[in-house]
């Protein structure tokens, strides 16, 4: 009996501490302090000490939930970008005066569903699962509520996802109509069974599922909400939404794709070539021409999803594994971006032009290297775990004949150097305006995130030989 | 000539049945009138009507052709399609609701039929749902009526109906899933069927308001909430409102609303009656008398009349009280009551 | 067959009628005409359970309360006529990409059902009551049912942030 839930065990972990912290929001009496936000990180401790031990088991729970190790690694990831949310979360929920209790809540809520989403291997709980992040991220996005911007982005993000998930619920309803199951096994089954001449159906079935997930991933015809989303919310959202939601939807990308509908390559492999070159190119291209340093990040991440629908397509063993760590890479490193920004953001002034960070490097020399760190390594700098993730990337799509993808990957990222390097010229070379940023002292918990980023993005980028293996590790169970 | 003699195919049967179930609606609804008038004024030590016919028994007849001859009125401003609409969609499906109500047990009529015939108009084998379906969607009328009137009173009323009836109509299903799950089914027949029992040849109520006296309660209680009779009809309440959603309505669009309560009341004292009282079975009699139908009607007529004694009895309940009744006391009692139920059919297997 | 065409078709032109109506309670009310020629749809298809909940979950109880909405806003038009000329999206241009994405979409949808599927997918249908829709939800797809209640949950909270009053005034109070 319990041995058949074990799988569910980290999501359960983050579900308690959720509705925890909605328990004791009930209980706290107004302006009272209340560690909720330690409460999550506590919960995610948890989940991650149980998805230490689930390591290698191959648990499966239902027949629907697998704790397999690309899951497992994925889940990993989950609860980092969780942890260190919820750290860079407090200066900001302070400073805003945001309902502590639903916040972190929904926070938890949303990581619960990501980390469903990254296990599950029937498509009626993959939807489920994106329901339940996505209900949680649009009301994150809008919390703001006296905020135009916010309200405005929450609007945008929630209608189109919600046509999106229309979408992808009848991609559902397709595949179950062609291969009688919702189950990921029975489907890959059903197709290899007729892959040779696929009936229309199932092709109109992959389609719609696949827009339902490149919208959740914001690949390029499908990446309107993003700049707008990813400006509105507050900054540690964005940092959450632009990395957990695109961990979890890559994993559940991956699932589907390269295990259900793999027998159909030849079907989506040109498909998923067009939108991945769009991506990259139109990410790049448009992050060029952004003045405000959000908006130029949410492009920025956009591209970042172009390199990893190569890996994806890609989709040899060196891809699946270079899909795991640049999501790890790019989830840590864009996190300590936006949680940088966060801390930088005041009450008075947003700050969120790239010319408000003119002479930051003498105000506050080190948050300035450490931004200039996490934007060379978003870049594609070495000795930065972003370096290796773009490296690997490359390699994987040469080895599987996508050369010209690769070029364009090369080209694109080249570009992308011009923004970030852009903000570092700024933060360095140019003279302090007549009112510079002036940082608050930063409290101990987001200092603390700020500095395991750094370092994480530092071991990944010097060494990266023991992540790489245990992607490798992850990759080799289910495929 | 020979296929004008008895016994004739059942479908004559039917078709006569659907006949008698509207035109006893109708006439129900007239007879409920009288009764009310005649009730009301006893409880105030009035005489009520006397003048047309005996006891005054035509009184409702005489009402009805008074607004026929009346001039249709309709707001200037207001919505013409939806303000014609809406007393049509109320009584629509007042009729509707009753047509999966069975009054009785299935009968060959004294051998005028050629084989059984459901006292019902038609037999759905979720019947309990499809009632509650066609009631949900009477509330459109109301909402519809008072929004197309363009009036305040009216769309007051119309809100404060559609706020009321959402509220009470999960108390209203909740109640009756403990006989649900004691019957396991949803056919009203069936549940009817599982209350006759009979010890030692001489039948017995095995009626389920024995069993699900708590529920029988919540379903009376939010009964008369959905069909917003007082004390909870604040969707018309005169003092404040005027007459609620239908005060722009005249003619014979105001008897249509008329209409489409009265009958309502009907359709709920009939479910109730199979849901809880046992339908057509009463101790010491044997089904093969064939008066089922006559004990049915019998107990429809006590509840219905139990509607009018309430409506004179009890003052109405002021608004928030109705909604703080609903959510916070209705609703949990009917939860527990399902999860009673359930536990005993469980462990006690009731 | 008849009846199929006769309820499909009603249900594919009041979906349509919806989104052409300028007045949302119209609107509101041809969605609820589409749900109930769905309904009808679900009948034909042997599965009355699935029809009657349609009728009360998305009629009965979710349309009253958009209606409820829609009538509390009393807004008797959705857009001003300003929009209509100055919103881009409005524009002859949009309008057009938009149709013709429409058009391709239907075009795709007939193109994909144009061929039977397999009928080996699915094996001889056993009979849809009560019963075992009620135990098929509570055993094969207990978890995510369970999990159906976590989505619940999570739109409440969602729900309740988004649409309560201002109580923590003197939290943010400042600006």
């Amino acid at each position: 009996m319990f041995n058949s839930l074990s799988a569910i065990v980290p999501m359960a972990c983050v579900t308690a501490a959720a509705i925890a912290a909605m328990t004791a929001e009930a209980f706290r009496a107004p302006r009272e302090r209340m560690p909720i936000g330690p409460l999550g990180i506590v919960g995610l401790i948890g989940a991650a000490i149980s998805t230490f031990l689930l390591w290698n088991r191959n648990a499966t729970s239902f027949d629907m939930v697998v704790a397999d190790n690309f899951g497992l690694f994925v889940t990993w990831i989950l609860i980092l970008v969780g942890i260190l949310s919820i750290a860079f979360s407090s200066p900001v929920v302070e400073r805003e005066g945001l309902p502590l209790g639903e916040y972190y809540a929904l926070m938890l809520f949303a990581t619960a569903g990501m980390i469903l989403m990254a296990m599950a291997s029937d498509l009626l709980l993959i939807f489920l699962a994106l329901e339940v992040l996505s209900l949680a991220v649009y009301v994150l996005t809008g919390i703001r509520r006296d905020s135009a911007v916010a309200t405005e982005a929450a609007m945008k993000y929630f209608l189109l996802g919600a046509f999106a998930s229309a979408f992808f619920l009848y991609g559902i309803a397709f595949t179950w109509g062609v291969t009688g199951s919702t189950n990921l096994t029975k489907i890959g089954a059903a197709i290899a069974a007729q892959s040779m001449a696929p009936s229309p159906m199932l092709l109109f079935a992959m389609g719609m599922l696949f827009v339902g997930f490149a919208f959740k991933v914001s690949a390029v015809p499908f990446h309107m909400w993003t700049p707008d989303a990813y400006e509105g919310a507050p900054p540690p959202v964005t940092g959450f939404m632009s990395t957990g939601v695109k961990a979890a939807a890559f994993a559940a990308f991956t699932r589907v794709f390269l295990a259900a509908f793999e027998p159909l390559r030849g079907e989506w492999a040109d498909v998923v070539w067009a939108v991945a070159a769009a991506t990259m190119i139109v990410g790049t291209v448009v992050g060029v021409s952004q003045s405000s340093i959000k908006r130029m990040l949410a492009y920025s991440s956009i591209a970042h999803g172009g390199y990893l629908l190569v890996a994806l397509l890609a989709g040899n063993d060196l891809g699946k594994g270079a899909i795991l760590f640049y999501l790890a890479t790019y989830a840590i490193t864009n996190l300590g971006a936006f949680g940088l920004i966060g801390l930088i953001e005041s009450r008075e002034r947003a700050n969120d032009q790239i010319s408000d960070y003119a002479g930051l490097w003498q105000q506050h020399p080190w948050l300035a290297a450490l931004m200039a760190m996490f934007l060379l390594s978003l870049g594609g700098f070495p000795p930065f775990g972003g370096f290796i993730a773009k490296y690997y990337v490359f390699i994987a799509a040469v080895q599987a004949g996508y050369t010209w993808l690769a070029i364009i990957g090369v080209l694109t990222s080249v570009v992308s150097v011009f923004f970030y390097l852009r903000v570092i010229v700024m933060m360095y070379m140019t003279p302090a305006s007549a009112t510079p940023i002036r940082v608050p002292s930063i409290p101990a918990i987001a200092a603390a995130a700020l500095v395991v980023t750094a370092v994480i993005v530092l071991y990944l980028g010097v060494l990266p030989a023991q992540v790489m293996d245990w992607a490798a590790a992850s990759i080799g169970t289910i495929f | 000539m020979s296929f004008l003699l008895p016994p004739y195919p059942v479908i004559f049967g039917q078709i006569a049945m659907f006949l008698v179930v509207l035109l006893g609606l109708v006439h129900a609804a007239a007879g409920m009138v009288w009764v009310e008038r005649k009730e009301a004024a006893r409880m105030q030590q009035r005489v009520g009507p006397t003048r047309v016919g005996p006891f005054g028994l035509l009184q409702p007849f005489a009402d009805v052709l008074k607004l026929m001859f009346k001039e249709n009125l309709k707001p200037g401003a207001a919505d013409t399609l939806l303000f014609y609409l809406a007393p049509l969609v109320c009584a629509t499906t007042a009729f509707a609701a009753f047509s999966v109500v069975p009054i009785g047990p299935a009968t060959t009529l004294l051998g005028l039929l050629d084989e059984p015939m459901k006292l019902q108009v038609a037999d759905v084998n979720v019947a309990v749902l499809v009632v509650f379906a066609i009631a949900s969607m009477g509330v459109y009328g109301i909402v519809l009526a008072g929004w197309a009137s363009n009036s305040k009173y009216s769309l007051l009323g119309g809100l404060r109906s559609s706020a009321q009836m959402i509220s009470y109509e999960l108390s209203y299903g909740m109640s009756l899933v403990g006989v649900l799950i004691l019957a396991n089914s949803m056919s009203l027949t069936e549940i009817v069927d599982a209350q006759g029992a009979s010890l030692l040849g001489i039948p017995h109520a095995r009626w389920y308001i024995f069993l699900q006296p708590l529920g029988f309660l919540i379903f009376l209680t939010a009964g008369i909430a959905e069909t917003n009779r007082a004390p909870f009809d604040f969707p018309e309440a005169e003092q404040e409102l005027v007459a609620g959603y239908h005060t722009e309505y005249s003619s014979m669009t105001f008897a249509l609303f008329f209409l489409a309560e009265y009958i309502n009341m009907v359709t709920v004292s009939a479910v109730a009656t199979d849901l809880f009282l046992g339908g057509w079975y009463f101790p010491f009699v044997p089904p093969s008398w064939g008066i089922g139908w006559l004990i049915f009607l019998a107990k429809v007529g006590a509840l219905l009349f139990f509607y009018v004694w309430i409506r004179w009895t009890l003052p109405r309940y002021r608004y928030d009280q109705l909604m703080t009744f609903g959510w916070k006391i209705l609703l949990p009692a009917s939860v527990i009551n399902l999860i009673a139920t359930a536990a005993g059919v469980l462990y006690f297997g009731l | 067959m008849t009846l199929f065409y006769l309820f499909a078709a009603l249900a594919v032109v009041s979906s349509l009628l919806v989104i052409a109506q300028r007045n949302p309670i119209y609107s509101v009310l041809l969605l609820i005409a589409s749900f109930g020629a769905l309904s009808g749809l679900y009948v034909l298809l042997e599965a009355p359970f699935a029809a009657v909940i349609q009728i009360i979950v998305y009629a009965g109880a979710i349309m009253v309360l958009f209606l409820f909405v829609v009538m509390l806003l009393n807004a008797p038009q959705e857009d001003t006529e300003y929009d209509v000329r100055v919103h881009p999206l409005m524009r002859p241009g949009p309008l057009k990409f938009g149709a013709a994405l429409a058009v391709l979409l239907a075009v795709e949808l007939v193109w994909a059902l144009s061929s039977a599927p397999p009928a080996s997918a699915f094996g001889p249908l056993p009979e849809i009551t009560v019963t075992t829709i009620g135990r098929t939800l509570f055993t094969t797809y207990a978890f995510p049912f369970e999990v159906t209640s976590l989505l619940i949950l999570v739109a409440m909270v969602g729900a309740v942030l988004m649409a309560r009053r201002e109580e923590h005034s003197g939290e943010r109070g400042k600006r």
